[in-house]
C-alpha cells in the first residue's frame, strides 16, 4: 500500500499580519519581554495551518523558556558586541572563546524545537549529541577553511546526516539516505556562477564608470570616477550574489535534505523551483523595503505556503502506528524539566 | 447537553479516535470516544487548554499526557464560558482581549497606531537620548581606537592619498585648528592633511578628535579665513562628537526596528528606506549645530561669517561639476546654510551700526 499526501498550507496573510502586528505593539509596550509570548503565538498559527492528511501540525513550547533562552544569549552576546566596538581583535578572541558554546546551543535550540512540534498527538524528538554537534558545527568549519571550500559539501552532508537520523517522531527515528554528489553539484554550481557574476559584475561596473567619465567631454580635465555609481554598482553585486545563495543553494540543500529523509518506509519529496524562489525573494525583498517592513508577514507566509505546498509524503503505510517517545511520556506526567532553555538559532 | 467533537490521542500512539467533549457547569471535562462505553472524566483544574489563535486546531492536553483537538472554537470557548461563569478570571480577560485583539481590524489599527508611536518617539526621544548616554560613556581612548581604525582604512579604498601640501602650510594650518580646539576644551585636536583626487575638496571630522582636510580643498580656498571657517564648522562636529552620536544613533535604531521585524537581517531590510531618511533628519541636525558653532568661532575671532557660506558655495559648485557626491561630509542644503551665515554677518554688521 503507497499512497501519496501532499502538505497544505492554509495560513492566510492578512490573519498573520493582524497576530504580527499585535504581537509587535506588545513587544515593544513591554520593552521585549513579550517577544518570547509572541514567538510562541506566531508559531502556533503557522503550526496550525500545516496540514498532513486531516490533521495540522501543533507548537507547544512554553513562552518563559523561550525568555530564558533569550536573555541567556543576550547575556553572552552583549559583551561580544561591545568588544566588536572596540576592537576587532578582541571581537574575534570573544568569537573564539564561544566557539565550544555552539555545539551546546545548536543541541539544544533543536532538541526544544522539535521536542515542542507535535503531530497527531506525538512530539518529535532530537537525541544529538554534544561531541557529534562539535564535529559538523565548529571543527568542520575549520576544516572548510583549510581545505579552501573543497570539503563544505561533504561536511554538509554529513550534518544533514547528523541532523535527521538523530530526529525522531516519537519513538521512531529519521534515517536519511542522501549521496554526496548532488551537495557537490549545488556548491560547484553556485560557487561558479558567483565566479561569473563578480567578474562579469565588476568588468561592466567599470565599463560603465568609464563611459560615463569619457560622456563629460574632454575639457573636464582627468576622467573623475562616479564614486557613486561604483558603490549603488557593488551593492548590487553583493545583493544579487546574496539572493543567488538564498534562492539557489539554500533551496537546494533543503529539498535535498527532505527528499532523503525517511521515516520507516515512508519517502518526503519536497521540489523547490529556483525561479519561483527568486522570484518569491526578489519580491519579498522589494515589498518589504518599499513598506517600511509592513510586509514582514505577508513575506513570510508566501515563501512558507510555497514551500509547504511542494513537500509532499509517500506513505507506506497509515499514519496510526507512531509511539510516543520516552521524552514526551516523562515531560507529560509532570515531570517537566523546569530549567528548561528555549534556544532557537539559525546555523 | 451538546457536547464538541474533537478527536482523541492517547499520547501514546497516533492512533485518532472520534469523541464528543462537554464541560458541566460544575467544572469537569467530560470525554465519550466512539464506540467505547465508559467516559473519561476530568476536573477542569487539571486540563490545559491553549489561548485561541484565529481559528486553528486547539490541542487541550489531559492529566496523564493524553489530548483532544478541537476544531470549533467557538462552541469551545461558549461551552467553558458557561461553565466557569461570571466574572471571568484575569488570565481569561487576557486571553479574550488578545484574540479580540489579533482577530478584529479595530485591535489591528490600535497596535498599528501604538507601534508607529512608539517607533516615532524613539526615533525622535530615544535614540538621541541612547547615544547621549552612550558617547558619555565611551572612554575617548575607544572613541579614538575607531578613529584611528577608519583613517586606516581610507587610504586601503584607494580614497585618501598622502598630502602634497608644504609643511610649513601644514603646520600654520594645524596651529590655528590646534588652538581652536583648546578654546573649545579639547586639547588633542589632530588635523591630518591627505591628497584625494577621487573626493575632491572636501573635509570631515572622525571619532577620537581627528578632522581630515584635502588638499583640493585647500586649493579651492580663495582666502585663509575660509579655510578657518571650514576648520571650525569641522571643530564643531568634534566639540559635538557628532560621529559617535551618529554611529550610537544608527545602532540603537537597528536594535529597535529588531524588535519591530523580529529578525535582523529582515530588520536591516526593512529599515533601508526609514534609516536614509532619519540619517539624513540626523545629519542635518549636526549640520546647523557644526554651522553655529563655526558662525560663533568666526565672530568671536573678527572673521566675516559669510567666508563658510562662500566656501560652502564653492565646494558645492566643484561637486555638481565633477559629479562626485560630497557622501562623507553629507552637507545638504548649502543655500539655506549660507543665507545663514550671511544672516548672522548682517546681524553683527546692525548691531555694531545701532552701537555708532
Amino acid at each position: 500500500m503507497s499512497q501519496a499526501g501532499r502538505l497544505r498550507f492554509t495560513a492566510d496573510g492578512w490573519e498573520y499580519f493582524r497576530i504580527w502586528i499585535v504581537n509587535v505593539a506588545l513587544t515593544l509596550l513591554t520593552l521585549g519581554i513579550y517577544s518570547a509570548w509572541a514567538k510562541v503565538r506566531a508559531r502556533r498559527y503557522l503550526y496550525g495551518n500545516v496540514w498532513l492528511g486531516d490533521d495540522a501540525f501543533d507548537y507547544t513550547a512554553n513562552p518563559v523558556a523561550i525568555l530564558r533562552g533569550r536573555l541567556l544569549l543576550l547575556l553572552v552576546l552583549v559583551p561580544v558586541s561591545l568588544a566588536q566596538r572596540i576592537s576587532l581583535v578582541y571581537y574575534y578572541a570573544a568569537l573564539l572563546l564561544l566557539m565550544p558554546l555552539v555545539p551546546w546551543v545548536v543541541v539544544r535550540a533543536r532538541s526544544f524545537h522539535m521536542r515542542n512540534s507535535r503531530y497527531r498527538g506525538i512530539a518529535f524528538d532530537f537525541r544529538g549529541k554534544y561531541w557529534d554537534a562539535a564535529v559538523w558545527y565548529p571543527l568542520s568549519w575549520a576544516a572548510s577553511i583549510v581545505t579552501l571550500g573543497l570539503a563544505r559539501p561533504l561536511t554538509v552532508r554529513q550534518r544533514d546526516d547528523f541532523l535527521v537520523t538523530e530526529s525522531r517522531f516519537g519513538s521512531t527515528p529519521f534515517s536519511f539516505v542522501g549521496r554526496i554528489r548532488p551537495y557537490y553539484k549545488a556548491y560547484l554550481t553556485t560557487a561558479a556562477v558567483l565566479f561569473l557574476l563578480y567578474v562579469g559584475g565588476v568588468f561592466g561596473l567599470l565599463l560603465l564608470m568609464a563611459a560615463t567619465s569619457l560622456g563629460a567631454g574632454p575639457d573636464a580635465g582627468p576622467p573623475a570616477f562616479d564614486m557613486r555609481l561604483f558603490f549603488v554598482g557593488s551593492l548590487a553585486i553583493a545583493a544579487a550574489a546574496t539572493l543567488f545563495i538564498l534562492a539557489f543553494l539554500r533551496t537546494r540543500l533543503l529539498s535535498y535534505r527532505w527528499s532523503n529523509t525517511r521515516l520507516r518506509e515512508n519517502e518526503f519529496l519536497l521540489d523547490l523551483s529556483f525561479p519561483t524562489m527568486l522570484w518569491l525573494y526578489t519580491s519579498n525583498a522589494a515589498l518589504i523595503v518599499a513598506t517600511f517592513g509592513l510586509f514582514v508577514p505577508f513575506a513570510r507566509i508566501r515563501v512558507l505556503r510555497y514551500v509547504v505546498n511542494q513537500c509532499s509524503v509517500l506513505k507506506k503505510e497509515g499514519p496510526e502506528s507512531f509511539e510516543a517517545g520516552e521524552t514526551q511520556r516523562v515531560a507529560a506526567t509532570g515531570a517537566e524539566a523546569a530549567g528548561e532553555f528555549g534556544l532557537e538559532i539559525g546555523i | 447537553m451538546t457536547s464538541v467533537p474533537c478527536h482523541y490521542y492517547d499520547g501514546r500512539t497516533s492512533a485518532r479516535r472520534e469523541a464528543g467533549l462537554t464541560i458541566t457547569p460544575d467544572g469537569i471535562l467530560i470525554v465519550a470516544i466512539a464506540g467505547i462505553e465508559s467516559r473519561l472524566l476530568y476536573p477542569m483544574t487539571e486540563v490545559r487548554i491553549p489561548n485561541r489563535i484565529a481559528n486553528t486546531p486547539r490541542h487541550l492536553l489531559l492529566p496523564e499526557g493524553a489530548l483532544c483537538e478541537v476544531r470549533d472554537n467557538d462552541g469551545l470557548d461558549a461551552m467553558r464560558e458557561r461553565a466557569e461563569g461570571q466574572p471571568p478570571s484575569h488570565a481569561r480577560r487576557f486571553e479574550r482581549l488578545l484574540h479580540r485583539l489579533d482577530s478584529t481590524w479595530r485591535g489591528s489599527a490600535a497596535a498599528l497606531a501604538v507601534t508607529a508611536a512608539i517607533l516615532y518617539s524613539f526615533t525622535e526621544w530615544g535614540a538621541p537620548a541612547v547615544a547621549t548616554g552612550v558617547v558619555a560613556i565611551t572612554p575617548p581612548e575607544a572613541e579614538a581606537v575607531i578613529g584611528d581604525n577608519l583613517l586606516a582604512m581610507l587610504p586601503l579604498f584607494g580614497v585618501l592619498d598622502s598630502s602634497e601640501l608644504q609643511s610649513s602650510r601644514q603646520d600654520e594650518l594645524r596651529a590655528v585648528a590646534e588652538a581652536m580646539g583648546r578654546e573649545a576644551g579639547i586639547e588633542d585636536l589632530d588635523l591630518q592633511f591627505f591628497s584625494a583626487p577621487g573626493l575632491g575638496p572636501n573635509a570631515f571630522a572622525l571619532p577620537g578628535n581627528t578632522v581630515v582636510l584635502t588638499d583640493e580643498l585647500v586649493a579651492l580656498a580663495e582666502h585663509d579665513e575660509e579655510i578657518v571657517a571650514v576648520l571650525a564648522h569641522e571643530v564643531g562636529h568634534v566639540a559635538g562628537r557628532h560621529v559617535m552620536r551618529g554611529l550610537a544613533q544608527t545602532s540603537s535604531m537597528l536594535i529597535i526596528w529588531t524588535a519591530f521585524t523580529g529578525d535582523a537581517s529582515v530588520a536591516a531590510l526593512s529599515i533601508l528606506g526609514p534609516d536614509q531618511l532619519l540619517a539624513q533628519r540626523y545629519s542635518r541636525t549636526f549640520e546647523r549645530q557644526a554651522d553655529q558653532f563655526a558662525i560663533e568661532y568666526l565672530l568671536r575671532n573678527d572673521i566675516p561669517p559669510t567666508r563658510l557660506g562662500d566656501i560652502l558655495q564653492r565646494l558645492e559648485e566643484a561637486h555638481a561639476d565633477s559629479g562626485v557626491p560630497n557622501w562623507l561630509a553629507s552637507h545638504p542644503g548649502t543655500e539655506g546654510r549660507r543665507r545663514e551665515a550671511q544672516d548672522a554677518a548682517e546681524s553683527v554688521r546692525d548691531g555694531s551700526e545701532a552701537l555708532e
